[in-house]
């Protein structure tokens, strides 16, 4: 790591004011665009940046190229940027974390996408060949970026300052692994002594360089240094004579040497790079299984209340960290759900509140203290999730906030989607209710009309009559306007009905009723009508079955009526009740022309109407009875029979399971 | 001459069916006045002496229930309610305050007048006739007697008991709970009911011609029974 420049320690400015050569070039709004790597200077560049960009009152943006090196996976160095970057976005910057191989690629390239004309970059001191063969991205920059006013910040610290990591856990173990490193070279050392006699030193050198390779796979590229170096001076010291010194007599054996440490630095530190992608990929899959297992979740829901169940719970799960989501509810922000533990208190809306207006995440995360990211889609930010550790949760580190992102992304468009899937249900739930609307409407109008224009035709007929009419026509108009006056009747009954089922003010009074009784009660009530027809009750006497008696009775008037309507009038009908197992079935059969098939289910639609014409009614009945008997917990079926016509089930349970009990 | 007539005093709030059954029962033979509230009506029945009172249930003010209830504290004037459909407790609620009969609005007049005439009868002939006859059915209270088409039908006790009590009211309708009061009078209103059920299911099967369509004993959906005097 100390071997390293300091790639990714840039602070890029920019400035309206900067004059520039490219005139085609727009300048961005004022901005000062800090870049942070994983040295600990990354603290002093985010603040000068922050002088720089008051004293032009601009803007401050902070840029991090993520290359996922072997040196920056440790956990130590990814708090220590996660602090740089809250820093960052205390101080008011733009945070942007960008992937890439290359960190002098990624800022040219951010730079030219964001009309930076005003770079500053952070170099630490190097030997002069290092330099040469490997120049740091400051020189880089200098070299490549054309038009842009790039300031070089020097990056040098006392010695001191490199010991005083802030890690004495990691400084540990690392000390540990140099110490096993040796012990390992040391190990195979003591091995391969007694061969010394039988095997030339090019065969006793294979050893050292397969545990270079372990050591760099195990515990990376700078133990695997120290065992290279270690390794190739325990050979000079036990395998090349003269033994036991570090003398070389032989060139030959310089040669050896030589390649042991130059081959085993190599494989080091291909092995080390190896087991970084190693360590990075197996990161990114969990990301990927992460975001996986979150898109296939979402893809299950079924309502937006789930969304946000799946989204907790996913981010609860990967993050460890207690959640809260926020909503817009008309105009305010309103907790939607959080883990029951999670503490709301003064400041928690407000901040999410901010959080929803400007669309950035807030900036601090203290232990214990919540952190809050918008939900953002393409319309602008859906809602608002807050995230909230213990005392001993790790803060977030650039991976988890780059997954955090993607999840918050994730769950913004299934938030976006299931809200969209509501309005879109709402509309046509709207629309259907307009239809009916429309249906009932116009039901009214023809059904109050059509009576009240036969009615007063009738009764100016009389009125108006100078002796023109019989006796025959005067009591034919006189039936007329009574027939309609009933008709007229039963409809407005039957809106009642449908309005009281509808506003769920339907309040059943169930008593323990004579099966016949109630059939026969429907009978008479059909009056004329029933009494012109033949109709065969078939029921068990004295069959007591709990239902509302008025309602039922209702019910089969309006099944009869139909029967009656729709069948011709030499035809017979049938009632039969039967029990079966815990159903009271009563069945209402006609030899009508039958229902079409596809209408089967239909014909409990409001407004349905049979296909015969020349037959008067509302299309009301039949929904209005299955209303009635499902408002008993029972259920209505309409069968087509084999030998031609209609039979209408009405099953009713003997226990009723719904309704209101016994006065 | 107004003396002569048999007064019916009709309460109701609106001027239509007013008219209209002063119209129709001035016509009729019966001498009308008119009340618009309930209030009115209290005042007005000690001054007019009603022979019977026609009386809305839907009234502003006190409620048409409350007016029969007061009426019936001291005066025996039957009274026809005039209810709408589906306000079944309101008519039972009326019935067992007192109220003689019920029609639902809307109603013809020929139907109204026979209620009328029956309320009238059973005013003026209070108490059970020692026989009685409709139809094919014959009921001798004296002798406990109970024949159709001259044939003596066996009774049950209870089953006798409950004739008996319709029998008391002829065309009369009966709530549930009058009705149970006349026979059991002391069980839960649960049991008394599946009583009433069975015991009326089987008066039927022994009395009616065609027990799903009764002549005699016929029901009055959510309401309760009457005995039919011209089936």
């Amino acid at each position: 790591m100390a071997s390293r420049s300091d790639p990714s320690d840039i602070v890029a400015a920019s400035t309206p004011a900067t004059v520039v050569s490219d005139p085609t070039r727009r300048f961005s709004s004022e901005c000062v665009l800090v870049c942070v790597g994983t040295t600990p200077f990354g603290e002093r560049l985010v603040r000068t940046g922050h002088r720089v960009a008051s004293t032009l009152d601009a803007e401050l943006a902070v840029l991090h190229v993520d290359v996922n090196d072997a040196g920056s996976s440790s956990d130590s160095v990814r708090q220590r940027l996660s602090e740089t970057l809250q820093l960052a976005s205390e101080l008011g910057a733009r945070v942007v974390t960008v992937p890439g191989r290359s960190v002098t690629n990624e800022i040219i390239r951010y730079a030219r996408e964001h009309n930076i004309v005003k770079i500053i970059v952070g170099r630490s001191p190097q030997p002069a060949l290092i330099q040469v063969l490997r120049p740091s991205v400051a020189d880089q920059l200098a070299r490549r970026l054309g038009p842009v006013d790039l300031y070089v910040i020097s990056t040098a610290r006392p010695h001191s300052e490199v010991l005083t990591d802030r890690s004495d856990n990691l400084r540990r173990a690392r000390w540990r692994q140099y110490g096993l490193s040796v012990a390992v070279m040391v190990a195979v050392t003591a091995l391969e002594l007694p061969l010394r006699a039988t095997l030339s030193p090019a065969n006793l050198v294979m050893p050292y360089l397969m545990a270079a390779v372990v050591i760099a796979l195990r515990w990376g590229h700078s133990a695997a240094i120290v065992g290279s170096v270690t390794g190739a001076l325990l050979f000079d010291y036990s395998f090349i004579p003269p033994f036991f010194t570090f003398a070389v007599t032989d060139l030959q054996y310089v040669m050896t040497l030589l390649g042991l440490l130059a081959v085993s630095l190599i494989t080091s530190a291909l092995a080390g790079q190896v087991k970084a992608h190693a360590d990075a990929s197996a990161e990114r899959e969990a990301h990927t299984a992460v975001l996986y297992s979150l898109s296939r979740a979402l893809a299950l829901v079924r309502s937006a209340g789930q969304v946000f169940q799946v989204v907790e719970r996913h981010i609860r799960e990967t993050f460890h960290r207690r959640v809260a989501i926020w909503v817009p509810n008309d105009d305010t922000l309103t907790l939607k759900l959080r883990t029951p533990e999670f503490v709301i208190n003064d400041e928690s809306h407000s901040i999410a509140s901010a959080v929803f207006r400007t669309g950035f995440p807030s900036n601090v995360e203290q232990p214990s203290e919540s952190r809050y990211f918008p939900l953002m889609t393409s319309r602008g930010a859906v809602g608002v999730i807050g995230l909230q550790g213990t005392e001993t949760t790790r803060p977030l580190s650039v991976p988890d906030l780059r997954l955090l992102e993607a999840v918050a992304t994730q769950a913004a468009s299934a938030i976006e989607r299931e809200s969209l899937a509501e309005k879109a249900r709402e509309a046509k739930l709207l629309e259907e209710a307009d239809r009916l609307q429309q249906a009932l409407l116009n039901s009214i109008s023809h059904n109050l009309r059509t009576p009240l224009a036969s009615i007063t035709g009738a009764l100016s007929s009389l009125a108006e009559d100078s002796g023109r009419l019989d006796e025959k026509g005067r009591q034919d108009l006189v039936a007329t306007a009574r027939e309609e006056a009933e008709r007229l009747n039963r409809f407005v009954g039957n809106l009642l009905d449908m309005t009281r089922l509808e506003a769920g003010a339907m309040r059943l009074h169930i008593e323990p009723c004579d099966v016949q009784d109630v059939i026969g009660a429907a009978v008479a009530q059909l009056g004329e009508q029933g009494r012109k027809r033949s109709i065969a009750i078939d029921a068990p006497a004295g069959l007591l079955v709990p239902m509302d008696f008025v309602l039922i009775a209702q019910t089969l008037v309006n099944v009869l009526d139909n029967a009656i309507k729709y069948s011709a009038s030499d035809m017979p009908i049938t009632v039969r009740a039967e029990v079966h197992d815990r159903d009271l079935d009563i069945v209402v059969a006609d030899r009508g022309p039958g229902i079409p098939p596809g209408d089967l289910q239909r014909v409990f639609d409001k407004f349905y109407r049979g296909p015969q014409t020349g037959v008067t009614g509302s299309g009301l009945g039949l929904s209005i009875s299955k209303g009635f008997v499902e408002a008993h917990g029972g259920s209505v079926r309409v069968e087509a029979r084999s030998a031609g016509g209609t039979q209408v089930h009405l099953t009713l349970p003997l226990r009723p399971t719904r309704g209101r009990a016994l006065r | 001459m107004t003396d002569d007539k048999t007064r019916i005093l009709v309460v109701d709030d609106e001027p239509a069916i007013r008219r209209f059954l002063n119209t129709s029962l001035s016509a009729n033979g019966y001498a009308i006045y008119e009340a618009e509230t309930g209030e009115d009506a209290l005042q007005i029945v000690p001054s007019v002496r009603p022979d019977l009172v026609i009386l809305d249930l839907g009234l502003p003010g006190i409620s048409g229930v409350d007016v029969a209830r007061c009426m019936r504290e001291w005066t025996q004037t039957p009274i026809i309610v005039l209810s709408v459909r589906d306000r079944e407790s309101d008519k039972i609620d009326a019935l067992d305050a007192g109220a003689d009969d019920y029609l639902t609005k809307p109603f013809g007049v020929g139907e109204l007048l026979a209620r009328i005439r029956a309320a009238l009868r059973r005013a003026m002939a209070p108490g059970a006739p020692a026989v009685f006859m409709t139809g094919e059915l014959v009921v001798d209270v004296t002798s406990r007697e109970v024949r159709v088409t001259g044939q003596r039908v066996q009774l049950t006790p209870t089953e006798y008991d409950l004739l008996k009590a319709l029998v008391a009211h002829p065309g009369r309708v009966l709530t549930h709970r009058q009705l149970m009061r006349a026979v059991w009078g002391g069980l839960s209103y649960e049991d008394e009911l599946h009583l009433l059920r069975v015991n009326i299911s089987n008066l039927r099967h022994k009395l009616e011609p065609n027990p799903t369509s009764p002549r005699y004993i016929v029901t009055e959906p959510g309401v309760g029974y009457r005995l039919q005097t011209d089936p």
